[in-house]
């Protein structure tokens, strides 16, 4: 870092900062801390499925208890340890003021407390894992009776621990929205009008929007699940005059829009690479801009496509396949645009980039195989299987992860004013996207065989032990293994470049958005002077002009 | 870079306050929130087929009404004050009614809370059937708000006996309007 205002001690520096630039990276390093302990998860317990009993090396013998607690708490740490705190809250918090032309968020403080309950929610979570009995091993979608009844789900401390921390995880990220969404009103460039905020700030903003309309209903249906785990209250007991159904359509009511405030940052980097890359204009600005509206605003009207079998009067099943075949039409919308922008650019491959594209084609597959589970004739086959969940690890993978490494590998020369390697960026891109694939296709087809998600062993199945079923389980493992080994050369990469790698310029990649107008890294309050906004975001390659770039902040 | 500050300052020219914007966004959070709860209840009444307190118990419907005037009260009052304020020389009587609407306020959730222990003592725990569960769990929500809301208004009476900040009292009135205007809702939905 440069000079500071003011002399900081270490310890306020980084652990009390109010600066956004430094709570950004808490959250970013947080975020990756924890990935690491999903992947982890997700090797134990591929472990098992592909060699039933076996000593996992580093882990031991997964028991059933052990099986489902890896399982809930891959998901839900991927979810909302990972994928909300860097893709809302790392990107978001780094991005906006420095991409809005601003020294810091509207509410500083605020942000840090959000930063503060955010640690405490993920050290509620780990510890949890230590109680007697473990973590929480009811799914990451938290159904009742199991999750309501110790038991049955076997975990006394660990459910209403885990029940806790995603509480306290979604009051880190409501104080963390209602930053986000004021500062992009208030605190904007001069010249910075509607149509000049960079895409990638709207989708951010937009996500904060809908995670703010979503939760309350899930925040409500947690405050009852803990007074059933812990009072036996009887809200969703059906002996005590409850509904467990009730719990499905609070979680969903957020759990579906929460798919979407998870995509749409992701589709806000993949717009900013693609531009840069392609020396293009974004095509379609306005319409990416409506599409994003029409995705938020639809995405509070599918989620019951999850109750197609647990219970929901046909008439409303049709309602909510129609809705939920409907948000596809945006969302594909949104595809071609981008689409359209790489078509007659001068394209060029760099890591960046590469993860850019992946995203686009892997979250293609996603999408389209989604069509079939949101159908509920269809649904009612599929329901359940690993059909489902190669589904959405298909749209989550490219958002959590293939469009996470695309920002990492693009601002990091902002971030931390050097370059990243980019001979290992690219291996680290094959090695990443093509294991992907090998783990996820094969799980297509175990699940269109009729493999059921929730089984710890498959050796009492007749029909789905046969040894070709096998083999495919065994190719996902290891394919996991590949992928989760790949990441070593990406942290090498990563903390190596941090003190090591090449110095990066102001302006590295002739970017046109505002952060590249500061310093890398940016010093504490950002621009030396405020930067004032002349042009859209997206003057790239424009006709009569010598450069291919029109940074917004240029007079002429 | 060739960076140009406005001769006005760097910041644009504000539509809405920050404070004011950032509490319409945590409102309407809370509003989802309870939006969450009375869907909670339609579901959960719509297939009890035993809707009642547990025997021998009768919610204080009349006390409660007086209490929701207080409530209600306390809101005009806030508002009342709201007004004095922009007036020359009633700044005294303005963080007059103010602190009245922190009473009424606290006055209103004490005397839920008294409620609360008589009707223990009759037996309606939160146990008793899920009626008083739904009934705790909904009203116990709202009482939570309104004690966090008044002691807002002490907070802020304490600030505005230094500096009046229109934009915080116009942030707090949108709090607590939030807790006034559920109360209705509420009291119709489990006290009849
Ligand atoms: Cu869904």
């Amino acid at each position: 870092m440069s000079h500071d205002h003011h002399e900081q001690s270490f310890f306020s520096k980084y652990l009390f900062s109010t600066d956004h630039k430094v709570i950004a990276m808490q959250y970013l390093f947080t975020g990756m801390f924890m990935a690491l302990i999903g992947g982890f998860f997700a090797y134990g317990f591929r472990m098992q499925l592909a060699f039933p009993g076996i000593e996992v090396p580093g882990l031991g013998l997964v028991t059933p208890n052990l099986y489902n607690e890896l399982v809930t708490n891959h998901g839900s740490i991927m979810i909302f340890w990972v994928a909300m705190p860097v893709l809302i809250a790392a990107f978001g918090n780094y991005l906006i003021p420095l991409m809005i032309g601003c020294d810091d968020m509207v509410f500083p403080r605020l942000n840090r407390l959000s930063y503060q309950i955010f640690l405490i929610s993920a050290i509620v979570l780990i510890a949890s894992f230590f109680v007697p009995g473990g973590g929480f091993s009811g799914a990451w979608t938290s159904y009742p009776p199991l999750s309501a009844q110790a038991k049955y789900n076997l975990t006394p401390l660990g459910a209403p621990m885990w029940l806790t921390a995603v509480a306290l995880e979604f009051v880190a990220f409501l104080l963390g929205g209602i930053n986000f969404i004021t500062t992009l009103m208030n605190s904007r460039a001069p010249g910075m009008k509607m149509w000049d905020i960079p895409i990638v700030l709207w989708m951010i903003v937009i996500a904060s929007i809908v995670f703010m309309a979503s939760a309350g209903p899930l925040i409500a249906g947690a405050v009852m699940l803990l007074f059933d785990q812990i009072y036996h209250i009887g809200f969703f007991n059906p002996n005590k005059g409850g509904d467990p159904i009730l719990w499905q359509h609070l979680f969903w009511f957020f759990g579906h829009p929460e798919v979407y405030v998870v995509l749409l940052p992701a589709m806000g980097i993949v717009a900013e690479v693609i531009t840069v890359f392609a020396r293009k204009k974004l095509f379609g600005y306005k319409t990416i801009l409506y599409t994003t509206i029409a995705t938020g605003t639809l995405s509070f009207f599918v989620w019951a496509h999850h109750q197609f079998v647990a219970g929901i009067d046909p008439r409303m099943a049709n309602v909510f396949t129609i809705t939920t075949i409907l948000i596809s039409i945006p969302v594909t919308e949104m595809c071609f645009a981008y689409i359209a922008t790489l078509f007659g650019g001068s394209i060029e491959l760099r890591t960046p980039m590469l993860f850019a594209l992946a995203f686009l084609a892997e979250f293609l597959i996603g999408g389209v195989t989604g069509i079939f589970l949101g159908s509920s004739g269809s649904d009612i086959y599929f329901h359940d299987t690993y059909f489902v969940l190669a589904h959405f690890h298909y749209t989550f993978v490219p958002i959590a992860i293939i469009s996470v490494f695309a920002g990492i590998y693009y601002w990091f020369p902002k971030m931390f004013g050097r370059h990243m390697n980019e001979t290992l960026g690219k291996i680290h891109f094959w090695g990443t996207v093509i294991p992907f694939n090998l783990i996820f296709l094969p799980l297509f087809f175990l699940g269109l065989a009729g493999q059921h998600r929730r089984i710890y062993s498959y050796e009492n199945f007749p029909e789905l032990a046969k040894p070709y079923l096998q083999d495919l389980r065994i190719l996902a493992t290891v394919s996991l293994i590949v992928m989760l080994s790949f990441q070593v050369v990406f942290l090498f990469n990563f903390f190596y470049s941090i003190f090591k790698g090449k110095k990066a310029e102001k302006n590295p990649w002739r970017a046109n958005t505002l952060e590249w107008a500061a310093a890398s890294p940016p010093p504490h309050g950002n621009f030396p002077e405020l930067p004032q906004v002349y042009r859209p975001p997206y003057e790239y390659s424009v006709p009569g002009r010598e450069l291919d770039y029109w940074p917004q902040n240029e007079k002429a | 870079m060739s960076g140009h500050v406005m001769a006005s300052g760097a910041v644009q020219k504000k539509k809405i306050p920050s404070p004011i914007l950032g509490m319409l966004l945590f409102v309407f959070t809370e509003i989802m929130f309870f939006s969450g709860l009375i869907s909670a209840y339609f579901v959960i009444r719509s297939r009890s087929n035993f809707w009642v307190p547990p025997e021998g118990v009768r919610l204080p419907v009349l006390s409660t009404a007086f209490n929701t005037f207080a409530l209600f009260l306390s809101g005009v009052l806030l508002y009342y004050a709201y007004r004095l304020f922009d007036m020359k020389g009633k700044r005294e009587k303005a963080l007059f009614y103010m602190f009245i609407s922190f009473l009424l306020g606290s006055f209103f959730v004490g005397f839920q809370g008294f409620e609360w222990v008589r009707l223990f003592a009759y037996g309606m725990t939160l146990k008793s059937n899920i009626f008083s569960s739904v009934f705790y769990l909904l009203i116990g929500s709202h009482a939570a708000h309104a004690l966090s809301g008044a002691l807002a208004i002490l907070f802020v009476w304490k600030g505005f006996r230094r500096k009046y900040q229109k934009d915080v009292m116009i942030a707090l009135m949108m709090f607590w309007f939030m807790v006034v205007g559920i109360w209705p809702v509420l009291y119709g939905l489990l006290y009849f």
